[in-house]
């Protein structure tokens, strides 16, 4: 896969992730394994139809994939989809890390 | 499991939440723990700025917007998330309480998953890649 290639996929999952319902229901997916819209209704505030179309955007984004089973379409998460996301978010948190320890030895370097 | 749009870290600073605060909001100490140079004003709605000489890394200015200020409880900024001087965009809350060895400090940072994508694209050109895995990969590797 080249970078663009990569760009492109990352800024679906970014796109899938930036709605908090949608992160709730790829969470549920994440925790509970093949799970159906008909399944997560009773977790969720919102309407099966509205986790049908949550789950068709992170569907979309390559973030969970689907299997049709009966009448309905059971989703699991895709492993290593949310790795370039997460390796992001904590290049950021290492830099808070540096930023937190360097604090440390502000206070204790000027406390009278 | 944590969807990536917030980073949150806490420590115990063995120094009264008065001495934590004063390092968060005197320009001279913010700047020394952020690497920086500094300014701040310090009111709601007041400018916060960080000027990188680019001998720590990468040169750069990041603006930032006061949001909230409850001297030696909380303090509240939006900031540019990159270097390029476009608009602030990520949300950071310190909050101090008095602990027994000290205080107690909590720093979150969100909303990152509503960033626009060029800005994450820009931020990870100019800094790289480390490949470090966040709290959401090692619950993907444990699942």
């Amino acid at each position: 896969m080249n970078q663009a290639v990569l760009h492109e996929a990352s800024d679906a999952v970014f796109a899938a992730l930036a709605d908090p319902t949608r992160r709730r229901v790829l969470r549920l997916v994440a925790e509970r394994g093949p799970t159906s819209a008909t399944l997560l209704e009773p977790e969720l505030p919102v309407t099966r139809q509205a986790i049908v179309k949550h789950l068709a955007v992170l569907n979309r984004a390559g973030l969970i994939s689907g299997q049709r089973s009966g009448q309905e379409v059971r989703y699991a998460l895709v492993p290593g989809s949310l790795d370039e996301a997460s390796e992001w978010i904590a290049q950021i948190g290492s830099r808070w890390d540096e930023r937190l320890a360097r604090l440390r030895q502000v206070v204790l370097e000027q406390n009278p | 499991m944590d969807v990536p749009d917030s980073i949150e870290r806490e420590i115990i600073l063995p120094v009264p939440p008065a001495r934590v605060w004063t390092a968060l909001t005197q320009a001279d100490q913010l700047g020394a723990w952020f690497g920086t140079r500094a300014t701040i004003d310090l009111r709601p709605g007041g400018e916060v700025i960080f000027t990188w000489d680019g001998s720590t890394g990468p040169r750069g200015t990041s603006r930032g917007v006061i949001e909230a200020v409850e001297p030696t409880r909380r303090l509240a900024f939006r900031w540019q998330v990159n270097l390029s001087g476009e608009a602030p965009m990520t949300r950071v809350e310190f909050t101090l309480e008095p602990h027994a060895e000290g205080t107690r400090l909590h720093v979150i940072e969100s909303g990152f998953a509503s960033l626009p994508p060029e800005l994450r694209t820009r931020e990870r050109h100019v800094e790289g890649w480390q490949l470090e895995l966040g709290e959401l990969a090692e619950y993907l590797a444990a699942a």
